[in-house]
């Protein structure tokens, strides 16, 4: 699609984008390709010296051990967040399509996490879940049982998990509301004449007519997940006990400013930029599909 | 028939009320927190209900001269935040709706590869390339300014698009009728696009502010000083090893930390709405 | 006030000539309809004379001023849009004096003006409102009173009446052609709706495929079409043709073969009792009725000339007809247009 109107201006344009692209390529370009250079080397010791090492830095990380528990960790965070975030969401949008009084006041308090940082909603969790301190731990440990997140590393993940979840169920209820909202209520009643039992109608209409708003939540999931989570797991578990909470973007931190490892973690932020490459097309492509439809 | 639909519409506001409570529970309890003694929360005893102690803590917080975070008054802190925030917000806002104006309403050599370029900053989230950021910041004598912290997270393609997107739904015919009546390329702008972007700059404000309010990893990294972090820094380094973490501030600075955005939200709650759902379609 | 000069106006989009070589004169004051099929390109040749769009060749004059290469604002023009194209976040004030303001017209002077637009329009109640608050009607006023307080050379309408209902249609007709009265500005109007363009224009251009098919009142497009063209475009229902092989033998004319096409008016065809011609003036045709469309005040009867498979239309305005039943039209020889075959041109 492109404008019928224009303006015909040499210099004008270029102006505009000045400063968009100036600080693009101080801190977006400049330092991406940085990486993909820091990438192909390895630094001594003292870093005093380096050297082109071609692709040592990327066969290293897949041989560590760590990185291979960091992708695991990253599969098994990412597919629970979003899962808990879609079914749960979904189940309160869908009720809160149905009522017509309070609408405003219940979505007011559901979308109030989305505002909370990540920072905070960490300490928050890792208060509630604080064996002999927090309220939930001291329920659990009634319960007999030997709650310890920071000896736990299951535990950890499942303070992670909770956590990221608690966060980013207000921005897939919001979405899933305005989707529901937008199924024209005809073919709801359609389908009831065609005698769909409510039940029916739910898997039948419902779920195939918000399929593309399923997917495209997943695909936000999936990148907050990944990207958005750094403070929660920095706040609650500092990626342990051990590495059993360290994610992809926790283990690039770890290894690049904790560790001065800059070889590794750059490799390790290559894989994550074409990870991102991929899914933004997938997005986009997507996008575009529906808006020819 | 009337009796059921009754009956399932108690039910749906039954349940959303209970789903209501698991989400607001740790705001909540951060909030009983802040209202107890510190030996209180230590004894693991605390109930559901708030506890006496809730003016004191908070006159705790606000001391200027007692200064509870590493020294620093969180009147300071909050200041940073702001400041921040406001840089963020604001400058993110202006350069966006500048380079989506350029891109829509002029036909210019290179005009493909400006947009494939900005487009191409959604694939680098600030995460992936944080050591190579940081040492661009810091050969800039970024570390520690207010600059620092705003300026490398202000360019990114979300806003661009938002714009881009709402231009191109503006009828072609309105430029057409300013230039016949006599608008050049900077009066439009002024004088029509910017009114009718009022409420996609509404929408984005909030997003934005959420997003420069809650940064974590950038402050974390770019400021030594304690005197320059976030009031979001300072509450992280509250928390202590060892076990003195006083709980019943933490949670009272929590708090404080989380009002602004949440209340940003509240109050402009219609347009963040269509702001969110505007900016992914 | 001023003329209008377009001389070998071409324009192409890559390789697709949208408008092919067009000369035209339009005199002080006429106002003019443009009217043609869609895509014909008598929007694209509206907005090259508005500057919106750029020339491939050829040149425009608006007054003595070769005007090719000016800006929009600069060509003393003034343009009404079909989708009103009004500012929505001004007032019908506003909207109405922003073209003045951006030209630097003291502020009493654009008061003024304003007002006697508004009382013009009737629009003095609503000089406060914005935009959304109008009806369809009211808007295509505002954007009207937009143009003529610029007080410009030639006014240019992109099918400005579309979007409107049909009664409103009528009604902002007689405006316009009220407005122009008053003014008497040069007028381009473009329209695909040849009763706006048979109201409204002192001179029709019909325009199809990039090309003029011919230029004239209304009445001469009516009464002599250049092509077959024009005398399907114009009219309602289209001109009847008879290819020349058919007509041959009912028709007493002279060299009339398939070389030659011969059209005739619906509303021009009678039906008669008559069994045979009573004099050299008319000719009478055998005709199967096979539909008949009452539309209140006449008929339609639709049919075929006897055995051939050419088609008839023809207007009645009594009603009694009886379908399949065989009867006689009879035309006069006056009423008839001999076309070429080949190219469609008037004979």
């Amino acid at each position: 699609m492109e404008k019928r109107a224009i303006f015909n201006s040499k210099l004008f344009p270029y102006f505009f984008l000045a400063p968009q692209l100036l600080i693009s390529f101080a801190f977006f370009f400049w330092p991406a390709l940085i990486a993909i250079w820091q990438s192909f080397q390895e630094e001594d010791a003292f870093g005093l010296n380096t050297e082109f090492v071609w692709f040592d830095n990327y066969i290293e990380i897949f041989k560590d051990s760590n990185y291979i528990t960091a992708i695991i960790v990253t599969i098994i965070f990412s597919i629970s967040v979003t899962a808990i975030c879609l079914i749960f969401s979904l189940f309160l949008a869908g009720l809160a399509n149905k009522i017509k009084a309070g609408k405003i006041f219940y979505q007011t308090l559901i979308i109030c996490p989305y505002a909370v940082a990540p920072a905070i909603a960490g300490v928050l969790w890792f208060f509630l879940f604080s064996p002999s301190i927090g309220y939930l731990a001291n329920i659990l440990i009634k319960n007999d049982i030997h709650w310890n997140p920071s000896l736990n590393g299951n535990h950890a993940l499942i303070l992670i998990i909770l956590s990221a979840s608690w966060k980013q169920i207000s921005y897939n209820f919001l979405f899933y509301l305005a989707s529901l909202q937008s199924i024209p209520k005809s073919l709801l009643e359609a389908a009831s004449i065609d005698g769909a039992s409510p039940l029916r109608r739910f898997f039948d209409i419902i779920i195939p007519m918000i399929s593309p708003t399923t997917f495209f939540l997943f695909i936000m999931n999936m990148i907050y997940t990944f990207f958005d989570t750094f403070g929660i797991i920095y706040t609650t578990t500092h990626g342990g006990p051990g590495y059993s909470t360290t994610n992809l973007v926790y283990k690039v931190y770890v290894d690049g400013i904790v560790n001065l490892n800059l070889g590794s973690s750059s490799a390790q932020s290559v894989i994550l930029m074409i990870f991102v490459s991929f899914i933004t097309i997938l997005h986009f492509r997507f996008v575009e599909k529906k808006v020819h439809y | 028939m009337e009796e059921n639909q009754k009956f399932s519409t108690a039910l749906s506001h039954f349940i959303l009320i209970i789903g209501i409570i698991i989400i607001t529970f740790p705001i909540y309890y951060a909030l009983v927190t802040s209202s107890q003694s510190l030996q209180t929360v230590l004894s693991g005893k605390t109930t559901l209900l708030p506890g006496g102690n809730f003016l004191e803590n908070y006159k705790e917080i606000f001391s200027t001269n007692k200064n509870i975070i590493q020294g620093i008054s969180i009147w300071r802190l909050l200041l940073n935040s702001l400041i921040v925030t406001i840089c963020i917000t604001f400058g993110k806002t202006i350069i966006s709706i500048m380079s989506a104006y350029a891109i829509v309403y002029f036909k210019f050599p290179f005009q493909k590869t400006a947009f494939a370029l900005i487009f191409l900053t959604l694939m680098l989230p600030i995460e992936v390339r944080i050591v190579p950021t940081f040492q661009m910041a810091s050969s800039l004598n970024f570390l520690d300014s207010y600059q620092g912290l705003s300026v490398p997270l202000i360019a990114s393609a979300t806003a661009t698009f938002l714009f881009r997107q709402f231009f191109m739904s503006i009828p072609d015919e309105l430029c057409e009728a300013a230039r016949i009546d006599g608008a050049g390329p900077l009066r439009f702008f002024f004088d029509t696009i910017l009114p009718l972007s009022k409420t996609s700059i509404a929408a984005l404000f909030v997003i934005l502010f959420i997003y420069g309010w809650n940064q974590y990893l950038w402050p974390l990294l770019i400021t030594t000083k304690q005197s320059m972090g976030t009031i979001i820094i300072a509450l992280t380094q509250m928390i202590a090893n060892d076990g003195t973490t006083p709980w019943h501030l933490v949670m009272g600075v929590a708090l404080i930390a989380m009002l602004p955005p949440i209340l940003v939200v509240v109050l402009m709650q219609k347009w963040f709405v269509k702001g969110l759902i505007d900016s992914e379609k | 006030m001023a003329k209008v000069l377009l001389k070998n106006l071409k324009k192409s989009y890559q390789n697709n000539q949208i408008i092919k070589n067009i000369n035209l004169e339009i005199n002080d004051g006429e106002f003019i309809v443009v009217l043609g099929p869609s895509g014909c390109g008598k929007s694209t040749m509206l907005r090259m004379i508005a500057g919106l769009e750029k020339v491939t060749e050829g040149e425009i004059y608006i007054g003595q001023t070769n005007v090719t290469k000016l800006e929009p604002k600069d060509r003393s023009i003034a343009m009404v849009f079909q989708n009103y194209a009004l500012y929505p976040h001004m007032t019908v004030y506003k909207n109405i004096a922003y073209g003045l303001k951006l030209h630097k017209v003291p502020k009493a002077e654009i008061e003024k003006k304003v007002e006697i637009a508004a009382e013009m329009l009737q629009l003095k109640d609503l000089l406060q409102r914005k935009p959304n608050q109008l009806s369809g009607g009211q808007r295509q006023r505002v954007a009207m009173g937009r143009a003529i307080v610029r007080e410009p050379n030639v006014f240019l309408f992109d099918e400005p009446l579309s979007n409107l209902d049909a009664k409103l249609r009528t009604q902002m007709r007689f405006e316009i052609k009220n407005i122009h009265r008053n003014v008497k500005t040069t007028s381009i109007y473009v329209t695909h709706d040849q009763i706006e363009a048979m109201t409204l224009a002192d001179r029709i251009i019909l325009l199809n495929k990039g090309e003029i098919e011919q230029i004239g009142t209304p009445n001469e497009l009516y009464e002599s079409p250049a092509s077959t063209f024009v005398g399907g475009f114009i009219g309602n229902p289209p001109m009847n043709f008879i290819s020349g092989e058919i007509a041959n033998k009912y028709l007493q004319i002279d060299s009339l073969n398939s070389s030659k096409i011969a059209g005739i008016r619906p509303e021009r065809i009678q039906i008669t009792d008559k069994e045979r011609e009573t004099n050299k003036n008319e000719c009478l045709i055998p005709f199967n009725i096979k539909m008949c469309e009452s539309i209140g005040h006449e008929t339609l009867i639709y049919g075929n000339i006897e055995n051939s498979n050419t088609e008839l239309i023809v207007k009645e305005s009594s009603h009694s007809f009886v379908k399949n039943k065989k009867i006689n039209l009879q035309i006069l020889y006056k009423d008839l247009h001999l076309f070429n075959a080949t190219n469609g041109k008037r004979l």
